[in-house]
C-alpha cells in the first residue's frame, strides 16, 4: 500500500513516477514517489511439505512426518519443501544456512561485521582527550593491530590506513612515555 | 549515534550502518524493490533558522565589543556564516524511504533532496533493467480501494497505521500573534523620534505577549491544516522571539554591570532604558531593527498569508472538499 510517509493517507495514481515533487493530498507535503512492477507482484506461497503416504518413501530429517524431495547440498540430509532453502543456485537445510551465516561463506549472507581497524584508531585517537589514559590504550591499540591485522573488515573493501595510522598514533604515545618516564627517573 | 552509507552492488542496496566500529548490513535485491519515495522536510530550513539566529547573535556585538571578544565574535560569526553557506548549498532536506514487500526502510543517508533525486533517478534505471518498464496497465491494475483512492497492491507492510486526521484551525491565535508583532514594531518604531517609559512598558508587556503566543500557536498548529507557509512564519516567530530575549536580557546585564546601584532596581532599569535613545546605544538600536523586522517580515506576511488561506477556504473549491484534496500540484525542488 502507497501512503505518504508523513501522515499515511493514500497517494493517487498521479502521484507516481512524475520525476518531480508532487503534494500529499492530506498533509500537502512535498514527496516524490518511484514504483516499480514488483508492486504487483504477488509474494510467493511458502511450501508446507506433503506428508508420507507410502511407509518406505524417504522421509524430511527435520520432519519425519513430511516427504523429502531433494538432499542437502552440504551435509546430504534429506529435506521437506519446507525446508528446501534454495541460496544461490543450491538447496541447503535451515542448519547449513545458519552454519554458512555464521562461518561467513557467503558474503551476501553477512549482517554485522567488526571493523577493528576502526577500533584501533579510536583507542589510539580518542584516548588522547584524557592523556593519561593512554598509558594503557596505546598498548592495546598496537595489540588490536597486530592482533587483527589480517582480520576482515568492512565489507567495503578498503585498506588498511587506519590500523597503520593507529599505529603510528599508538607508537608516538608510547614513546612519549619512556621519554617522560625516562626524565622523571633522571630527575630522581 | 552512527553513520548511514548507502552502496550499490551488482544486483542489490547495501545500506551499512556504522558506530565505533561495528556495522550492521541490511540488503535490498533490486527485484524487490516495490517504491521509493522521498519527502521534503523542513530540517533544512530549520538548520538555517537556527544559525541565522545564531549569526545574528554573534554578529552584532561586534557593533559594541573591541579587543580580543571584538576577535572572538567575527571568528563565530565567519564559522556561522561558512556553516549556513554550506547548508544552503547542500539545499533542502528529505525523508527517503524504500519499500518492498515485507518491510518499509527509511534510507537515512538520502537526507539532501538533490542527491535523493539523483540517486532515485539512476536506481529506476538500474532497477527497470531487473524487473523492466511499469507500463500504464500495471499502473492502473493497482486496485481501487472504498471511495475511488487508488492504493498499490500487495501486502506491503502490514502493520501500517490508518492515516492521521487533519484538524481544523481557525487561526485566531496565529491572527493575535501577527497582530501583535506588527503593534510593537509601531511602539518601537516611536522610540526613534520621543522616549516615554509608557511605550518601553507596553512593548516589553507585548514582546511577553508574544513569547506566549507563539508557544501556543505553535502548540495549535501541530496536525492542523493550516498552510505550511504559516507554520514556517510561526516557528520563524519563535526564533525572533528567543533572539530579542537574548538581547534584551543581554542590555539588562549590561546595564545592570554599568551601574551597579540599580542592579537590584527593576524600576530604575526600565527607566534608565527607556531613556535611552537607539541612536546612542548600538544595542538597543540593534534590539529595535529586530523588532521592527519582525514587524515587517512575520507579522505583516503572516496575516497576509492568515487571510488568503481563508478566503480560499471559503471559496468554491472548499478545502473540506474530497476532490480537492485530491488535486496533485506538481513544483521542481527549491532551494532551501
Amino acid at each position: 500500500m502507497l501512503n505518504c510517509t508523513k501522515c499515511n493517507a493514500p497517494l493517487s495514481q498521479n502521484a507516481v513516477n512524475t520525476h518531480s515533487l508532487v503534494a500529499c493530498p492530506a498533509c500537502s507535503g512535498l514527496l516524490r514517489v518511484d514504483i516499480f512492477p514488483a508492486i504487483n507482484r504477488s509474494l510467493p506461497v511458502g511450501r508446507t511439505g506433503a506428508t508420507l503416504q507410502v511407509e518406505n518413501e524417504a522421509g524430511c530429517f527435520y520432519h519425519p512426518q513430511k516427504k523429502a524431495i531433494v538432499p542437502c547440498a552440504d551435509c546430504g540430509r534429506f529435506l521437506c519443501a519446507l525446508c528446501d532453502i534454495a541460496l544461490y543456485g543450491r538447496r541447503i537445510c535451515p542448519l547449513c544456512l545458519e552454519k554458512a551465516k555464521v562461518h561467513r561463506k557467503h558474503k551476501n549472507l553477512e549482517n554485522h561485521r567488526t571493523c577493528f581497524d576502526t577500533i584501533a584508531l579510536l583507542v589510539a585517537t580518542v584516548s588522547m582527550l584524557i592523556y593519561w589514559f593512554t598509558i594503557i590504550s596505546a598498548p592495546l591499540a598496537i595489540y588490536l593491530t597486530l592482533r587483527h591485522w589480517t582480520s576482515p573488515s568492512s565489507i567495503i573493501p578498503r585498506s588498511r590506513i587506519r590500523f597503520i595510522l593507529a599505529f603510528i598514533v599508538a607508537g608516538a604515545q608510547i614513546v612519549g612515555w619512556i621519554l617522560f618516564f625516562t626524565q622523571l627517573a633522571q630527575s630522581t | 549515534m552512527g553513520k548511514y552509507t548507502l552502496w550499490q552492488g551488482a544486483d542489490h542496496l547495501l545500506h551499512i550502518f556504522s558506530r565505533f566500529g561495528f556495522e550492521d548490513y541490511k540488503r535490498f535485491y533490486l527485484s524487490d524493490i516495490q517504491a521509493v519515495i522521498a519527502r521534503k522536510t523542513i530540517v533544512g530550513k530549520v538548520h538555517n533558522i537556527i544559525l541565522g539566529g545564531l549569526l545574528s547573535i554573534f554578529s552584532l556585538p561586534t557593533l559594541i565589543l573591541e579587543g580580543s571578544w571584538f576577535i572572538f565574535c567575527v571568528f563565530m560569526t565567519a564559522m556561522i556564516f561558512g556553516l549556513l553557506l554550506i547548508n544552503m548549498y547542500l539545499g533542502p532536506t528529505c525523508q527517503t524511504t524504500l519499500m518492498t514487500a515485507v518491510q518499509t526502510e527509511k534510507l537515512q543517508s538520502l537526507h539532501r533532496l538533490k542527491a535523493a533525486f539523483r540517486i532515485m533517478d539512476g536506481l529506476g534505471l538500474d532497477i527497470q533493467q531487473v524487473q523492466g518498464a511499469l507500463t500504464r496497465e500495471d499502473l492502473f491494475e493497482i486496485p481501487l480501494r472504498s471511495g475511488g483512492c487508488p492504493t498499490a497492491h500487495g501486502p506491503g507492510p502490514s502493520n501500517a497505521s490508518p492515516p492521521k486526521p487533519v484538524k481544523h484551525e481557525s487561526g485566531g491565535i496565529h491572527r493575535m500573534l501577527f497582530t501583535l508583532l506588527l503593534v510593537n514594531g509601531v511602539l518601537v518604531s516611536t522610540e526613534f523620534f520621543f522616549c516615554q517609559i509608557i511605550l518601553t512598558i507596553f512593548s516589553s508587556a507585548a514582546s511577553l505577549c508574544i513569547g506566549i503566543l507563539v508557544i501556543i500557536a505553535l502548540v495549535r498548529q501541530h496536525d492542523t491544516d493550516l498552510p505550511g507557509p504559516l507554520r514556517m512564519m510561526t516557528w520563524t516567530s519563535l526564533g525572533f522571539v528567543a533572539a530579542t530575549f537574548v538581547i534584551g536580557y543581554v542590555a539588562g546585564m549590561v546595564l545592570a554591570f554599568k551601574n551597579p546601584s540599580m542592579a537590584y532596581n527593576q524600576w530604575e532599569i526600565v527607566k534608565s532604558i527607556s531613556n535611552l535613545s537607539p541612536w546612542d546605544s548600538h544595542l538597543k538600536l540593534s534590539h529595535n531593527i529586530l523588532i521592527l523586522g519582525s514587524a515587517l517580515f512575520i507579522g505583516l506576511p503572516g496575516l497576509i498569508i492568515l487571510q488568503r488561506s481563508e478566503v480560499r477556504a471559503k471559496g468554491p473549491l472548499n478545502s473540506k472538499s474530497t476532490a480537492a484534496r485530491q488535486k496533485a500540484i506538481s513544483r521542481d525542488p527549491d532551494p532551501g
